[in-house]
């Protein structure tokens, strides 16, 4: 596809401290646009460490709820290893399911009172869908590394306290060209000083919105908290 | 004629009525075939409507079909795992479900996982990345497409789990079954086609069997775009049919269509039954003008047959017969009318007739009546030897009484004298009026005595007294008689010399002269010489002749007697005796008086300046007295020439003043107001009675001079003149005897005291020259001796 030539790069030569990487940790920020200047939210940055080991899965825990009638967060980015909790805050029930190669699962209907969570120890992206609710989408976007983070509305992420060396740059978002991520950077060198990158993503229509039809009620989504317990 | 107008006619309505029979079958034949044309468009436009709109639902039904498989949970974890089996069966299962014809899979790439038919059997699908490229942009792509061969509709889906996650194609069969349910519903023969660049084939069709060359052609008319538009008329195996190519939607560049036809026969089927009542009413109603227009021209023909009959009656002559039309319409009353007009004809025809024989004052038949008659009775008489006479008479002076009295008066005159001498004839006798006063009698087979008795009583019959109002009128008539062989042997010839015995009758005073032979030569030189007097004054042939008058007591002459003389031409010196009748008889003898009357007082005058007071007679006709402007011309003429009127002496026979008593004697009293002296001529003659002259204002007598000629050898004459001159100088009258001719009869004139003499002894009449001469001379030497008038003359 055409869209392999995404993004023009950036290269920011900088100087190479290798003692001074390997001293110190590094913040890196980046903005995201579709190329046409709009702000790019919910895009994953990810950052591979160039020759350092693979780090193992940590036992994290993350939350993906369901809330007016959609997933929230919408895209929720983790690391290998992180069991994700699946409540739900709507007064409808919902059956949440995955065929997503990395992760397959179901979620048989439950309600808010019987939160079920779910390992993700496999990178990948997982889709999420509800199957009863045709327009719930969400992504679980399961990463090898421990250094990412999801774009703002602004567009803009970023990465704290990176350890110097050189990453691979990753970018990831549920519209992009062929559905897996891109390499933005192959040889981002991080050293002491905090970085600041630009990215242009190309992103297909939306097709899919996680958003409710706009005749469904508003307030159906809301489950009534039990008074009193 | 009859047939021929009879059957022209029946022809001509019937000819009529096919042609408006003919024109509406044609129009409604026209009508029906437009509408039944524009119908089966209309019907192959919705039609066609139609089938877009069941294959467009039918797309529709798939889509949602399709759509439900889709979103399945099952269907998605099965295509999800994987695994293929699975996938085939979960694909079979799912299109049997829908009753798909054809069920495909692919991948987000467009790698097919699975393609199965409706037997769940599998399927090349060669043209799915095609396919997928349209679905992938429009998200859902519903298409009609050729796949291994065979038509379908096809709808593709993308399997969502919840994003993308495969293709899903599902099909029904562009099949016959499907064909044949589209023809039930839209009454359209149905079939595919598929169009390629090399040309159409030939799919599925609901059309009866067609051949191979039919086809070929449908194909071939399908291939081409021009059937997309209005419908064409193609004609497969017995039928035509209205043809219309429909392009199936979705189908790329229009490659998939169907031929909807709709068969003429169909089209026209409603019309045919109402086309069979059509041709049957025409020819019923055909059946019926026809019977309808013979009842009607016989109606009609039959009566206008006998008027004609009728009208070549009439044209012959023949008015006695009725047309026996009796009808109460037109024709009856024309049928009347024609009675009426030949009983019209009829009438008028008589009076025609009448009239063209009869003389419509008298109701005498008319000369041409008389003259067929007079032909007949000829051929008749020279057939049987007989005799026939021809007797014409008229009435002396009829104009005058025409003149005087006018001719209200003397058409009844022509009338009484009719009925009289009607009444007078024996039966078979024909009497005409022949023109004016002239009237002419047939007498057949009479002869001698018995003839002349007849011809006694006509005059008899007309000299009678005629009684108008007051008035008693005597008439004096003359009557010819011709008689057949003697006198003629044509009617014209006979006719002629009655009327010159008749005139020859007026001449001699007779009332009834018989033709007498050779009296057409004299007759024919009478009328040459009225021919010729009429330009004889113009033309100066008069001349007056005056002869002098003897005063016996003077023995002076003192008066002179106008003669009139007529020196013609040809014939010399006419004396007075002959032309002057001629003038009376013509009407032109008011010319001559007036012509002579001039002259004496221009010649008076003429005298007076010489020193010559010479009195001068001049003579009037008889007709002249019935003339009632002659005083007032003679007063002009005398103050014209200022000539004392007592010199003029005015001399008129007596028979002139016995005709017509009453109005004579008034002019003779107007003319003696004038001043003028009145004689009475050729005393002697006539029958006057003395009282009669007693009432005449004349002043004196003259004797004929018949009597003078002999007294002196006759004593009987001597005694008439001597009791005629003593008789008139007892009624105051002088006396003028004529014709003196010797010497003794002057002298015995003298002893009986006669005042004036004339004759040859003492003048013959001279001109007027010598006259002048004469006079002049004898006013100084009297009358002495027997030579005087020699004497005078020769010096």
């Amino acid at each position: 596809m055409a869209a392999r030539s995404v993004g023009r790069r950036l290269l920011i030569v900088g100087c190479i401290f290798f003692l001074a990487a390997a001293a110190q940790a590094a913040e890196i920020r980046v903005r995201v646009d579709d190329g046409a200047g709009a702000p790019v939210a919910d895009a994953v940055l990810s950052l591979n460490r160039v020759g350092g080991t693979p780090t193992t899965p940590r036992k994290a825990s993350a939350t993906m709820d369901q809330h007016d009638l959609r997933f929230a967060p919408f895209v929720l980015p983790v690391q290998a290893g992180t069991t994700v909790t699946f409540p739900n805050s709507d007064n409808v029930r919902h059956q949440v399911y995955s065929f997503s190669a990395s992760k397959r699962f179901q979620l048989s209907l439950y309600t808010g009172n019987h939160a079920s969570t779910v390992l993700f120890d496999q990178p990948g992206i997982v889709t999420l869908g509800c199957n009863i609710h045709d327009w719930m989408v969400g992504y679980v976007v399961v990463l090898d590394t421990p250094y990412f983070a999801k774009t703002a509305a602004d567009g803009s992420a970023s990465i704290a306290n990176l350890p110097a060396g050189e990453y691979v740059v990753h970018l990831w978002h549920p519209r992009i060209e062929d559905a897996t991520s891109q390499v933005v950077e192959q040889h981002l060198v991080v050293a002491g000083a905090p970085l600041q990158r630009d990215f242009h993503l190309h992103l297909r229509a939306p097709d899919q919105s996680n958003m409710p039809p706009a005749g469904l009620e508003m307030g159906l989504g809301h489950r009534m908290r039990p008074h009193g317990t | 004629m009859e047939l021929r107008f009879r059957t022209r006619m029946t022809v001509l309505l019937l000819a009529l009525f096919a042609l408006v029979q003919m024109s509406t079958f044609l129009a409604f034949y026209v009508a029906t075939r437009q509408s039944a044309v524009s119908q089966a468009q209309t019907r192959l436009e919705s039609g066609a409507r139609v089938f877009t709109s069941l294959m467009d639902a039918r797309g529709a039904q798939l889509l949602d079909a399709v759509q439900l498989i889709t979103s399945d949970f099952g269907f998605r974890q099965a295509v999800a795992t994987g695994d293929t089996p699975t996938i085939h069966s979960v694909l079979y299962n799912q299109g049997h479900r829908i009753q798909a014809d054809i069920v495909v899979l692919s991948d987000l790439q467009g790698h097919v996982v699975a393609s199965l038919d409706a037997r769940g059997q599998p399927l090349h699908v060669d043209s799915w990345t095609t396919l997928l490229q349209r679905a992938e942009h429009d998200r859902q792509w519903s298409t009609v497409s050729m796949i291994d061969g065979r038509p379908y509709q096809l709808v593709i889906v993308p399997v969502k789990a919840p994003t993308d996650i495969a293709w899903l194609g599902m099909g029904f069969a562009l099949d016959e079954k499907l064909a044949r349910n589209l023809k039930d519903l839209t009454r359209l023969e149905v079939t595919f086609v598929a169009r390629k660049s090399q040309g159409a084939s030939w799919l599925q069709s609901t059309l009866p069997a067609m051949n191979a060359n039919e086809g070929a052609s449908l194909l071939s008319l399908v291939s081409t775009t021009s059937v997309s538009g209005a419908p064409v008329l193609f004609r497969v195996g017995p039928a035509d049919y209205f043809t219309l190519w429909q392009p199936l939607k979705g189908s790329d560049t229009g490659q998939l269509g169907a031929v909807l036809q709709f068969s003429r026969e169909g089209a026209l089927s409603a019309y045919k039954s109402l086309e069979r009542e059509l041709v049957l009413i025409a020819v019923l109603s055909l059946i019926a003008s026809l019977a309808g227009g013979l009842w009607l021209s016989r109606h009609v023909t039959r009566p206008v047959s006998r008027l004609a009959v009728a009208v070549r009656r009439i044209e012959q002559g023949n008015y006695d017969t009725d047309v026996g039309v009796d009808r109460e319409d037109e024709l009856g009353d024309l049928a009347d009318s024609f009675n009426r007009m030949q009983r019209g004809i009829a009438q008028r025809e008589q009076q025609i007739a009448h009239q063209a024989h009869h003389d419509s004052l008298t109701s005498l038949p008319n000369r041409a009546s008389l003259q067929e008659r007079l032909d007949q009775a000829i051929e008749n008489a020279k057939a049987n030897g007989h005799t026939l006479a021809v007797l014409m008479l008229d009435i002396d002076r009829f104009k005058e009484i025409n003149d005087t009295m006018g001719h209200a008066i003397g058409d009844r005159v022509l009338i009484e004298m009719g009925r009289r001498l009607r009444e007078s004839l024996d039966i078979g006798d024909m009497l005409a009026r022949f023109g004016g006063d002239e009237f002419v009698v047939l007498i057949e087979g009479r002869v001698g005595a018995e003839l002349d008795r007849a011809a006694e009583a006509l005059c008899q019959a007309a000299t009678l007294p005629i009684r108008i109002d007051a008035m008693e009128l005597f008439l004096d008539t003359s009557l010819g008689m011709a008689i057949y062989p003697q006198h003629g042997a044509t009617a014209e010839e006979l006719l002629r010399r009655a009327d010159i015995a008749m005139y020859d009758a007026k001449q001699s005073h007779l009332r009834m002269q018989i033709y007498q032979p050779g009296r057409d030569a004299m007759h024919l030189y009478r009328l040459s010489l009225v021919n010729d007097l009429r330009r004889a004054i113009p033309n100066g042939e008069l001349e007056l002749y005056y002869q002098p008058k003897l005063n016996l007591l003077t023995r002076r002459v003192d008066h002179v007697e106008a003669l009139v003389r007529w020196n013609h031409p040809q014939h010399g010196l006419i004396p007075p005796m002959e032309f002057v009748p001629l003038a009376e008889y013509s009407g032109i003898i008011r010319m001559l008086t007036d012509w002579v009357m001039h002259e004496v007082i221009r010649q008076c005058a003429a005298w007076s300046d010489q020193d010559l007071e010479i009195g001068v007679a001049l003579n009037l006709s008889a007709m002249d007295l019935s003339c009632g402007e002659l005083p007032e011309v003679l007063n002009g003429y005398l103050a014209k020439y200022a000539v004392d009127p007592s010199r003029l002496i005015l001399e008129v026979t007596e028979t002139a003043v016995m005709r017509d008593a009453v109005y004579a004697l008034e002019v003779l009293n107007r003319l003696r107001d004038c001043g003028v002296q009145l004689a009475i001529d050729d005393f002697g003659t006539g029958y006057s009675s003395l009282s009669h002259l007693k009432r005449l204002p004349v002043n004196e007598l003259k004797i004929d001079k018949s009597f003078v000629l002999s007294m002196a050898e006759d004593s009987d004459d001597a005694v008439i003149v001597r009791s005629t001159i003593e008789l008139a100088h007892n009624m105051g009258l002088k006396v003028v005897a004529e014709g003196v001719e010797d010497t003794r009869t002057l002298d015995m004139l003298h002893g009986y005291h006669c005042d004036v003499a004339q004759g040859f002894l003492i003048s013959r009449p001279l001109p007027e020259k010598e006259a002048t001469r004469w006079l002049q001379r004898s006013q100084n030497v009297p009358f002495e001796a027997c030579d005087w008038d020699e004497e005078l003359s020769e010096a």
